[in-house]
């Protein structure tokens, strides 16, 4: 029991130190942007520590960094990015964004499920706050990677989690196109 | 007794010549018609013997007949001699025989220089032709035999209606064929109590020959019966042969001992060859079957399709393909009780080419299994090789030992390979796997998933990267209990990419994964090296010193933390200073710097980056023995990664016209910590830097790259692990409690 307390204490803290140091970063990239105006749009300063991003759902009481990666130790450790995709809300581009549906020390993605089309919510870089609006939800097999190939017109945003619960069989894909 | 002598033969004169002249005397009444009549029934009647003897009720032998010559309708023969009614019923010797029938429609003519008729209450009627040749004529068909012996019995005993001939031929000729069917001894039994229409035949030949077709069978022995209910066409030949010629087709089968049986109580269509040669041939392809002992054997619902062969082969030629299949001890099953498709070949070899490629199986021992439920798609090879090569792609798998289940009660796709090997090679891939044992165990009850390799060698190499790992031991364990868990020893990792090789070297190293710590990983005399391909200096320019490089060392490569974390240049620098030409590939000659020509060409140490030393296969199912190598700088691999000193060949950051290539722009100054993107334990060290740099030095891959989705799935949540542990606090406390108030 101490052992979960204390995880589960670690992990939100951490979490919420990530969100202070994205924030943090954020003023500083901005100051960096105003003297490096040639920074690419929307790439991390290096000194980011390797997060992508903040992640806001209010339907489903999620706020979390994204961090770069969807290997194991990385979605241990919170929300991660499928790694090679396209940068955030470019159009005709695809990213995704993965996270435990259920975990000892976290909630992560652990009520995707609850998300609806329709529902907007929000995804934030360096460069600013992108706005997503969901058009699709999908169960797929861990095989069917093409669901995360791009489509033309939207720059797709992709959430990735297990389904069903406490099972690897599926996976549910949420997935919405930038709206703002 | 001189007087005696005398009177005896005059008396005799005077007697016979009475006897001689007086019918003479005594036809004064009878009219010239009359006697015209008499004469004309003379003329039709034959020529009176010279000699013709009749003796009746002969002791023992009965009525004799003797006649020289004889002459009855429609035979003449120079003797005739006719025994009956006494040790046998009838008994006719013909010497020189002369027998004619002319009907309407038939002219038979047989001549023989003796024929003997017998017929007794055992044999029946039996008719010996020596040396005897008859014709036949009927309408539009001739037929000629000749035997030296005929022998032909209506109803003998056992055999009942049969004929033998000895030294026999018959030629027939028709208006549409001709057919020649002779031998030295040709035996034809109608009916037997078993059999009928039996034929045995010694230096038999039978040749059948029409205006589109050809015929020919023949043999030193040929035996043919037909026992309905037992063995219906059944053939059994000794130095057999059977030829049939088509006008687009040729059929031939034979051998020294060749035996068929259409149909049998238990067997259909079963054949047993020694020494036996079957060839087919079409105007679309031919067929040649041959082998020292062919057996092929159809018992239906026991062994459908089974075919034995020692020293067998088998061959098909197609228009557009050929395969020929051969081995000292080939069997085969195609269906049985427990067996589906069972193939099992000593000292075996299989080829197949068609225009897409070519396919050799070989092996000291191959056997290819099927019992559905029990062992689906089991292969077991000694000394096996299997070979595949495309117009595009080659693959080789073989070993010592190979044995592969696809599916059995307890395990799923299980492999075990001892000094095995398998490579792969397509266009834009290859892979090498190889080892002393070489096991992949999946789906194991509690175990999981089980690999073990020993002295294993694994490798990996796509366009832009490459991957190595061998050790002295690798195991790997993915099951319900240990998770992602591995223990290797004595293992050397290898990750090369655009912007270097990542190297890892450990004596020993375990990793577990388990359901709350998460990942734990320990690695004993552990090693880790990164040696950077180019590095580019934001100052250095075509034709400048490269020693102004502010990040250019002496051996060329740049260690992650050298520049804490920047890619060798700064944002601003890299828009200023796109990439440059770092090498000039055609001249390098694998040291670490071109001094004096203002480029900085650091190389790998080529000892890390050795060259994969592949066997391929060729098309006749040999290695490569002119160079022995894996050429991925030829024609067909233009983005080889090595060169041929065996370092890893420079990425081309300009054109030929010297424009930057784009590809090339990020990949080549940028710090290689892309790496960390493709291999988790290089992550351990630099990740978290700027990973979204190094991510514009390749085009986007999205789901290209990926084989999976994420696995984000995990029993355990808050909830439930509090649940968990609250339930074995509560379960503790009360243990404890009962504990106690059973000791009071």
């Amino acid at each position: 029991m101490l052992l979960l307390v204390s995880g589960m204490h670690s992990n939100k803290k951490q979490q919420s130190e990530r969100l202070n140091a994205f924030a943090a970063m954020k003023v500083e990239a901005a100051n960096s942007s105003e003297i490096h105006p040639a920074l690419p749009n929307g790439t991390l300063d290096p000194k980011s520590g390797g997060i992508e991003g903040i992640l806001d759902i209010p339907q489903i009481d999620l706020e979390a960094p994204v961090l770069l990666g969807a290997d194991e130790q990385t979605l241990s450790e919170g929300l991660g990015t499928i790694e090679n995709m396209d940068q955030p809300g470019v159009i005709d581009g695809s990213y995704a964004i993965a996270g435990h549906q259920s975990h000892v020390f976290g909630k992560y993605f652990n009520r995707l499920h609850e998300m609806e089309a329709g529902q907007e919510f929000t995804y934030e870089t360096l460069d600013g706050i992108q706005r997503y609006k969901v058009f699709d939800i999908q169960i797929v097999k861990p095989e069917q990677v093409e669901i995360l190939d791009s489509q033309n017109g939207i720059a797709l945003l992709s959430l990735i989690t297990c389904y069903p619960e406490r099972s690897n069989e599926y996976r549910l894909i949420v997935q919405a196109k930038r709206i703002q | 007794m001189k007087t005696n002598w005398m009177k005896q033969v005059g008396i005799t004169f005077v007697v016979g010549a009475s006897i001689y002249l007086f019918p003479s005397a005594g036809q004064a009444n009878e009219t010239d018609e009359s006697t015209d009549t008499a004469l004309e029934v003379n003329d039709q009647n034959e020529a009176k013997p010279l000699l013709d003897v009749h003796l009746e009720d002969v002791p023992v032998v009965g009525d004799v007949k003797v006649q020289i010559p004889s002459s009855e309708t429609g035979e003449q023969s120079v003797a005739k001699v006719q025994v009956s009614e006494g040790i046998v019923d009838n008994l006719e010797v013909d010497v020189a025989p002369v027998k004619k029938v002319d009907q309407q429609e038939t002219t038979q003519e047989k001549k023989a220089v003796a024929t003997v008729n017998l017929s007794t209450p055992v044999t029946d009627d039996v008719e010996i032709d020596v040396i005897a040749e008859e014709k036949t004529q009927q309408l539009d068909t001739s037929e000629t035999s000749t035997a030296i012996t005929n022998v032909t019995a209506d109803d003998l005993p056992i055999v009942g209606e049969t004929e033998v001939g000895i030294a026999e031929k018959k030629h027939q000729t028709t208006d549409e064929a001709t057919s020649y069917d002779g031998g030295v001894v040709e035996a034809n039994i109608e009916k037997v109590p078993v059999a009928e229409e039996t034929h045995v035949g010694v230096l038999d030949k039978h040749v059948e020959k029409t205006d589109d077709s050809y015929t020919e069978k023949g043999g030193v022995v040929q035996a043919d019966l037909e026992a309905p209910g037992l063995l219906d066409d059944t053939h059994v030949g000794i130095l057999d042969s059977h030829v049939v010629k088509g006008e687009d087709s040729y059929i031939y089968n034979g051998g020294v001992i060749e035996a068929t049986i259409e149909k049998a109580p238990v067997l259909d269509e079963t054949h047993v060859g020694v020494l036996d040669q079957h060839v087919k041939q079409t105007e679309d392809g031919i067929t040649i079957d041959r082998g020292v002992i062919e057996a092929d054997v159809a018992a239906p619902s026991l062994l459908d399709d089974t075919h034995v062969g020692v020293l067998d082969s088998h061959v098909v030629k197609a228009e557009n393909s050929s395969s020929f299949d051969r081995g000292i001890v080939e069997a085969s099953i195609e269906k049985a009780p427990i067996l589906d498709e069972t193939h099992v070949g000593v000292l075996d070899q299989y080829v197949k080419q068609t225009e897409d490629g070519i396919t050799i199986d070989r092996g000291v021992v191959e056997a290819d299994v099927a019992a559905p439920g029990l062992l689906d798609d089991t292969h077991v090879g000694v000394l096996d090789s299997h070979v595949v090569k495309a117009e595009n792609s080659s693959s080789f798998d073989g070993g010592i030992v190979e044995a592969s289940i696809e599916k059995a009660p307890i395990l799923d796709e299980t492999h075990v390979g001892v000094l095995d090997q398998h490579v792969k090679k397509d266009e834009d891939s290859f892979s090498l796997d190889q080892g002393i044992v070489n096991t992949i165990v999946t789906n194991l009850p509690i175990v999981g998933d089980l690999s073990i390799g020993v002295l294993d060698y694994h490798e990996r190499v796509m366009e832009n990267q490459s991957s190595l790992s061998t050790g002295l031991a690798q195991i790997g364990l993915n099951g319900t209990l240990l998770k992602d868990t591995a223990v290797n020893i004595l293992r050397k990792q290898e990750q090369t990419t655009e912007d270097g090789t990542y190297t890892k070297q450990s004596g020993i190293t375990l990793g577990v994964t388990l359901p709350i710590l998460g990942e734990v990983q320990a690695d004993i005399l552990s090693n880790e090296t990164f040696t950077s391909i180019a590095i580019v200096s934001p100052t250095t320019q075509p034709g400048t010193n490269p020693d102004e490089s502010p990040n250019d060392d002496s051996n060329g490569t740049t260690e992650p933390d050298d520049n804490d974390g920047q890619p060798g240049t700064s944002p601003e620098d890299r828009d200023e200073n796109p990439a440059l030409p770092v090498v000039d590939n055609e001249e390098n000659d694998g040291t670490n710097s071109n001094e004096g020509n203002g480029e900085t060409t650091p190389i790998p140490d080529s000892n890390d980056t050795t060259p994969p030393i592949v066997d391929v296969p060729e098309e006749n199912g040999n290695s490569n023995q002119e160079n022995n190598n894996f050429d991925w700088n030829s024609e067909e691999q233009p983005n080889g990664m090595w060169e041929d000193n065996g370092s890893v060949k420079q990425p081309n950051a300009y054109n030929s016209d010297g424009s930057v290539n784009p590809n090339h722009m990020y990949a080549a100054g940028w710090l290689a910590q892309t790496l960390a993107k493709h291999n988790q334990l290089f992550k351990a060290n630099i990740v978290g830097t700027n990973d979204r740099y190094n991510q514009l030095a390749g085009q986007p891959i999205a789901s290209n790259s990926l084989e999976r989705l994420p696995t984000t799935g995990g029993f355990l949540n808050p909830a439930l692990t509090a649940t968990l542990a609250l339930i074995l606090i509560i379960g503790g406390f009360t243990a404890r409690k009962w504990a106690l108030n059973k000791n009071e």
